[in-house]
């Protein structure tokens, strides 16, 4: 059997720091791609030649076309290619014109991202809050939460949040804590220790976690945190729009909704475009608008994204949106179904499916075997994951018909069998 | 950059082991709880904001070392991950970790290591130690007094051959730096669980345990195979720094 190549053991990882001061990590990760380019094997950065419908023709980066089933975008309701929302989108953009060209408490805020305020609240059903409008999801996270703690503040995270959060806490320079993914228990011990003499605490977790596509505990640990007085984030990123009765997240499904200080949202997902906001008390939210960095020093929300997202929004609230959830539902559970018994899906609820194959080394040969057989799917490694437990990451819409579920399906599954990670194979994580 | 088991690039091979059972367990740490033990122009690895990694290591070598018929020994090593130079003319290094003290029942080891690799390495004579029957876990002992138990939290090791890279920094006369290569069959994982425990030692002095946050990482190799340890020892920083300045 040929030897596997050495660069298909390095990770990410390896390459996140050098002491030397010449940038050698910047020259060996480009090593490691043109090696793996060299070999013809590198599947990731494929451009794509149109938008995320679930079909997308592309061209690998040896110039070959593709045309791919698409599970790795997350335009989850397919609102990102609706007709409406790119017709409101071209609207604004003859209106306003292409971008804000200022910061949001200076010259940037306009009376379309007044009307996009006003439809978050109505959305959520929390009247009396306020809205802080946003970028980028990533910044809600970085801005809000380094904006309202600080140095002599804690901040509790669960373990699986995203960077973003990890990040905002950096910046606030607060004494962090993490707990167990989920784990109310171990939750529970760290406000022990800390709620006597913590002047602030701010626990983050999650609607929905990325990787693993799992539900956050919200209602565990929403609850658990009030009672030691603590302020609660959850980042509904990838539920927002996508389950509740409303859809308005898991909060909302768990009963919890209204007890939730910093609901974070964005509009990449569930909505289709780009940027994201803050839920909060009123004059919370003022505050964040002014004292969030990455928002009052950077530009406001472009016009033709802020209208796409609100039309989206409107038909996410009507039937068009409930139908759509319900597509979705169904959706991941048929992919979840056609999976099952043949990969490791793990623990997954939502319309993010893992299989998890393993080692790391399998991720640049699978990636390769995949977008060769017409799957477009994100491969994850460690650090993202636990290490040995690697995955495909498939992003399921309701926009999916059974016939690309299925094709889906069948697909993963020859990778399986080829590349050895089928359930049945003995040490599988 | 040429490699064989006698050099990397330029740097020929120091020392080389066979390790009949080794574990390495990763354990997360609050960052300040670390950073006395980090040189200056070292950083610690973090893995999350304000979290570091400090490691235990346990080998048990095969006998015939140093001279036939030698006996079979032991060793513990108490590390900080740190950022690695990639500027070294090697294999991308997979770990790069800062040696805080080594022990071992073995004197002739003490004597060679310190010797050749400048590690901190201490004799105990009561080392002992317990690997586990998968040899995923270990627990570890002077005398009868406990030190560190390693509890492997995953249920069936899957082990596969493995060749890694990686460098080691240590600081008894200067801050000096090389390379390890490492052959076997091994397993890592993440999986959470009871990883065991630590418990209070001289060679924890000025770490205080409390701070330790939980298992990290779990690495094992296959006990009972040939584990192949080889070091490649470089010299002190200053003079790899100096020596690209062009001084």
């Amino acid at each position: 059997m040929k030897p596997r190549p050495e660069y298909y053991d390095y990770t990410y990882d390896m390459f996140i720091a050098s002491i030397d001061g010449e940038q050698s990590e910047a020259s060996r990760f480009s090593d490691w791609i043109d090696a793996a380019e060299r070999d013809g094997v590198y599947a990731f950065e494929a451009p794509r030649l149109e938008g995320q419908k679930t079909m997308v023709h592309a061209r690998r980066n040896d110039g070959t076309p593709l045309h791919l089933l698409n599970f790795s975008s997350y335009n989850y309701l397919g609102y990102g290619m609706h007709r409406e929302v790119i017709d409101a989108a071209k609207a604004a953009l003859d209106q306003y014109g292409l971008g804000a060209c200022s910061s949001p408490v200076q010259a940037g805020t306009n009376e379309l991202h007044k009307a996009l305020e006003q439809q978050l609240i109505e959305f959520v059903g929390l009247p009396g809050r306020g809205v802080s409008l946003f970028s980028s999801g990533y910044a809600v996270n970085t801005g809000t939460i380094s904006a309202l703690m600080k140095r002599r503040h804690h901040i509790v995270i669960d373990k699986s949040a995203h960077m973003s959060i990890l990040e905002g806490a950096q910046l606030a320079r607060s004494k962090v804590h993490y707990f167990e993914h989920n784990d109310a228990d171990h939750l529970k011990k760290i406000l022990e220790e800390i709620a006597p003499t913590a002047s602030r605490i701010l626990v983050c977790t999650e609607g929905v976690f990325s990787a693993d596509g799992d539900y956050g505990a919200l209602d565990k640990i929403v609850p658990l945190a009030k009672s030691y007085g603590a302020q609660v984030l959850v980042d509904e990123a990838h539920s927002f729009g996508l389950c509740g009765k409303q859809g308005r997240g898991v909060a909302e499904e768990l009963g919890v909704l209204d007890q939730v200080d910093y609901l974070v949202v964005t509009f990449s997902k569930a909505l289709g475009g780009i940027g994201g906001a803050v839920i909060t008390r009123h004059e919370i939210a003022r505050y964040i608008n002014w004292y969030a960095r990455c928002r009052m020093f950077s530009c406001a929300l472009d016009p033709a994204v802020t209208a796409g997202v609100t039309k989206a929004l409107e038909l996410a609230g009507g039937s068009d949106g409930a139908a759509r959830r319900t597509r979705l539902q169904h959706n991941a559970a048929v992919l979840r179904g056609a999976l099952e018994g043949h990969v490791n899906t793990g623990r997954s609820r939502s319309w993010i499916v893992p299989v998890i194959y393993g080692p790391e080394n399998l991720s640049i040969p699978l990636a390769d075997w995949l977008q060769r057989h017409g799957l477009d799917g994100s491969v994850m490694s460690f650090p993202a994951v636990p290490v040995n437990e690697a995955r495909i990451r498939l992003f399921v819409t309701s926009e999916h018909d059974e016939t690309q579920l299925q094709q889906c399906a069948d697909i993963v599954r020859g990778a399986a069998v080829e590349l050895e990670f089928t359930i049945t194979k003995k040490g599988t994580p | 950059m040429t490699t064989a088991l006698d050099h990397v690039g330029k740097a020929k091979l120091t020392l080389s082991w066979r390790v009949r059972k080794q574990v390495m367990f990763l354990y997360e740490i609050d960052s300040d709880a670390i950073a006395a033990h980090v040189p200056p122009s070292l950083e610690a690895m973090e893995v999350r904001p304000g979290v570091s990694l400090i490691a235990i290591e346990c080998l048990h070598y095969y006998s015939d070392h140093f001279r036939e018929g030698y006996r079979e020994f032991l060793e513990m090593v108490l590390t900080v991950a740190v950022q690695p130079d990639l500027s070294i003319d090697m294999p991308v290094p997979r770990f790069c970790m800062h040696a805080i003290s080594v022990i071992s029942d073995s004197p002739e080891f003490v004597e060679q290591e310190g010797h050749l690799l400048y590690t901190p390495t201490e004799l105990v004579p009561g080392l002992r130690m317990e690997f586990s029957e998968d040899g995923g876990g270990v627990d570890i002992y002077d005398g009868t007094t406990p030190m560190v138990m390693c509890r492997n939290t995953h249920p069936n090791p899957p082990y596969d051959h493995k060749v890694l890279w990686g460098q080691y920094y240590t600081n008894t006369n200067g801050l000096q730096q090389g390379i390890w290569r490492w052959e076997g069959q091994m397993f890592e994982h993440m999986k959470a669980g009871d990883w065991g425990s630590f418990h209070p030692h001289p060679v924890f002095k000025g770490i205080d345990l409390s701070r330790i946050r939980g298992c990290y990482r779990q690495m094992m190799a296959k006990p009972e195979t040939v584990t192949d340890v080889r070091f490649y020892h470089l010299g002190l920083v200053s003079d790899r720094a100096g020596s690209r300045r062009g001084e």
